[in-house]
């Protein structure tokens, strides 16, 4: 029972705290490629290797690899613990953690595709494919909160006291966290 | 050892070694200020035996007011006697302890494995020490930090040199090993802040370890222990000085919190705390940004390479799933207690309190490919040629953005232009009564003791007018480029390295 209470809790927390973020308009720029930001970087990089063979300097500069080097960018921003810890929670970013080690680990038909979909819904963001910020932040927020449950369940099913004693822990740091430090929040998005 | 991996040890060591030595004089351009102060004072103590404010033979260097700590200092006036004093003396210590962690690294992570009882594959034990001593070799967060004048690197040297003596110790209860291993630790203290944590920390944790799993040793731990308290005396009798709490108190992750009621303290500096502890495993600060300080590393690249992230990620599963490993319990060692000092700093994170972090990520990434390998060993010879074409266009990659982008971009993170200040006033000195400098250029006088301390500058404020009483008088005034790029009194321009042409300051007859 105690379980089952700690995991409802957990959910409400979660909820919380993903209402704080509604003070926001649209997440921080950080979080999204840009194709003009792009090219400007392409123009400065070339533009410092003056003098140098310019066939081996497009070897370095190049449209493809700056895409990716600027995509991986503003999707590890995503993952980056200081974002998570106030936008998941501190319980919430441990629980996502398990969650895709459960799922992982798990006989779940199609666990593995599942998992990678999960990974490629921060994608929506950094290529802003959806414009409401509201919508942008279910779509963030709720399947992630789901995984985490997901994940705090099956640690606290293996691990039972032990388990459960961390994440009562976890979920004391996670609210501490968020009311010492609310203004964060802002450094990741920007205000209404 | 295996001789058959002898030679690709020397040849991965060579690597390391002209990655860290090649051009190092002049990339990063410029000595920057913390450099060119431990230079100087360095130079002094060569020749006087005395600090920069005649304080003879200096356990801690005021310089700044920061407290510098003086294995460093003590190592460049060494390079300065054969050398002399310039640039290269001034950052030897680090590019050598650079390589020498290198070549020490394969042997921590052998040490490591031969102590494992765990089962773990024959390949990892195989494998393992010399791919880690190759990534280390080429990793760029270390390349960076051995290429500047940082205590921190050769720091990591002595702390690594202890961390492997206790090893030792471990395995054969010699009495040596554990001296020697607290001797290089408390070494590590005295060369760089952040060890002044590190190091009693692992003392404490391994001597707690080494009573309670070597009871028949105790009489050995107990007398290292003392000579360790009596190493640390004088840091920690330092420590609590003003003088020896300054660097704590100027660079304080709490001090922008100062004003805040006693309460409200208490409620939100461990949250800081755990904010700036977790900013270390930050996947930008890592993989994207680094921490943002141009001195600290290239502009668009991150600390590790990006083919290490999924790498990494294999690592961290392959440690989740051993059981009483040896190695699992070293490795999060490192990595759990890297960031401790760090995280008491602003700004956090920060890439070079947390360099120690390299040691950890890097054997986890090692396990990462070699896991890789393993999956993948029914096409391993498409795998591994892929993997290396990757690696090598990350590795020149780096290399090219760090000899022909870096010098120019951060030109300024690392005070180039001061030199060209100092010796085009040598130059022009003599034709001058006076040698008038713009304290705009803030960091001039400790350039102006590096490259020519006989040279006297007066240093003036920017709303500085010639007295009358000098008319007739010769005067060189040098100040910041303020949009006037020629006039008949203009002697001289100082240019920035690039293609701009920027200018950093000019020289002016007066």
């Amino acid at each position: 029972m105690i379980k089952k209470i700690t995991i409802i809790l957990i959910f409400f927390i979660e909820v919380w705290t993903t209402r704080l973020w509604l003070i926001c308009s649209k997440f921080a720029d950080f979080f999204h490629f840009s194709y003009f930001d792009m090219q400007l970087k392409i123009e400065e990089a070339v533009h410092n290797d003056k003098g140098f063979p310019s066939a081996i300097a497009r070897i370095f500069h190049n449209k493809i690899v700056f895409f990716f080097h600027d995509t991986s960018s503003s999707y590890m921003r995503f993952w980056d613990i200081r974002f998570g810890a106030g936008f998941f929670t501190i319980i919430g970013y441990f629980g996502l953690f398990c969650g895709f080690w459960y799922l992982l680990k798990s006989k779940i038909k199609f666990n593995k595709l599942i998992a990678i979909i999960y990974l490629l819904i921060p994608f929506t963001e950094v290529f802003r494919l959806i414009h409401s910020y509201q919508i942008d932040l279910i779509i963030l927020s709720f399947p992630y909160q789901i995984i985490s449950l997901y994940g705090i369940w099956n640690f606290i099913q293996q691990y039972n006291k032990k388990g459960l004693a961390l994440v009562v822990v976890l979920i004391i740091l996670s609210i501490w966290y968020i009311y010492a430090l609310p203004q964060d929040i802002l450094l990741s998005c920007f205000k209404k | 050892m295996n001789k058959r991996l002898l030679i690709p040890l020397l040849l991965t060591v060579l690597l390391a070694g002209v990655l860290r030595f090649y051009k190092v004089e002049q990339d990063p351009p410029g000595l920057y200020i913390d450099e060119a102060s431990i230079g100087y004072n360095a130079y002094q103590i060569l020749k006087t035996g005395k600090d920069e404010f005649g304080i003879a033979h200096p356990l801690f260097f005021k310089s700044f007011g920061d407290y510098k700590m003086p294995v460093y200092i003590y190592s460049v006036a060494g390079a300065m006697s054969v050398f002399g004093k310039n640039e290269f003396a001034v950052r030897l210590p680090s590019a050598l302890a650079g390589t020498l962690t290198v070549f020490l690294f394969y042997f921590f992570v052998k040490k490591i494995l031969e102590l494992n009882r765990s089962r773990s594959s024959q390949v990892i034990k195989s494998y393992l020490p010399l791919l880690s001593t190759f990534l280390l070799a080429i990793s760029s967060w270390h390349i960076h930090f051995s290429r500047g004048g940082f205590e921190v690197n050769e720091g990591m040297l002595f702390y690594l040199v202890g961390v492997y003596l206790l090893l030792l110790f471990w395995e054969k209860k010699k009495r040596r090993f554990i001296i020697g291993g607290f001797f290089a630790l408390a070494l590590a203290m005295y060369t760089y802040h952040v060890f002044r944590i590190l190091s009693p920390m692992t003392w404490v944790i391994t001597s707690i370890l080494f009573i309670l799993k070597l009871p028949k040793d105790r009489k050995e731990i107990v007398i290292a222990g003392v000579m360790f308290l009596l190493f640390l005396f004088p840091i920690l009798q330092f420590s609590f000085t003003p003088e020896g709490s300054s660097r704590f108190s100027a660079s304080s992750a709490f001090s922008e919190y100062s004003t805040r009621s006693a309460q409200e303290k208490e409620f939100t500096f461990p949250m800081i705390y755990l904010k700036n502890y977790f900013s270390f495993f930050s996947l930008d600060f890592l993989f994207s940004n680094g921490d943002g300080n141009g001195r600290h590393q290239i502009h668009e690249f991150g600390l590790l390479f990006r083919f290490e992230f999924i790498f990494l990620i294999l690592g961290i599963i392959w440690i989740f799933e051993q059981k009483k490993s040896f190695l699992a319990y070293i490795t999060f060692f490192l990595l759990i207690v890297a960031p401790i000092p760090g995280a008491v700093a602003r700004p956090s994170p920060h890439s070079l309190r947390g360099l120690i972090l390299v040691l950890p990520l890097t054997m986890i990434t090692s396990i990462g490919v070699i896991t890789f390998l393993e999956f993948t060993r029914k096409k391993i010879k498409i795998a591994l040629i892929i993997l290396i074409l990757i690696v090598l266009y990350e590795l020149s990659s780096y290399i090219h953005a760090y000899y022909y982008h870096y010098s120019k971009v951060n030109a300024l993170d690392w005070g180039a232009g001061y030199k060209g200040i100092v010796e085009k006033a040598t130059e022009k000195s003599d034709q001058y009564d006076y040698l008038i400098v713009d304290k705009t250029l803030s960091f001039a006088p400790t350039y102006f003791l590096f490259y020519n301390d006989s040279l006297k500058p007066i240093f003036v404020t920017s709303d500085w007018i010639k007295p009358k009483s000098w008319d007739g008088k010769h005067i060189l005034y040098i100040r910041p480029f303020y949009g006037k790029r020629s006039d008949p009194k203009l002697v001289n321009n100082i240019y920035l390295p690039g293609n701009n042409n920027d200018i950093f300051a000019q020289l002016w007859e007066l």
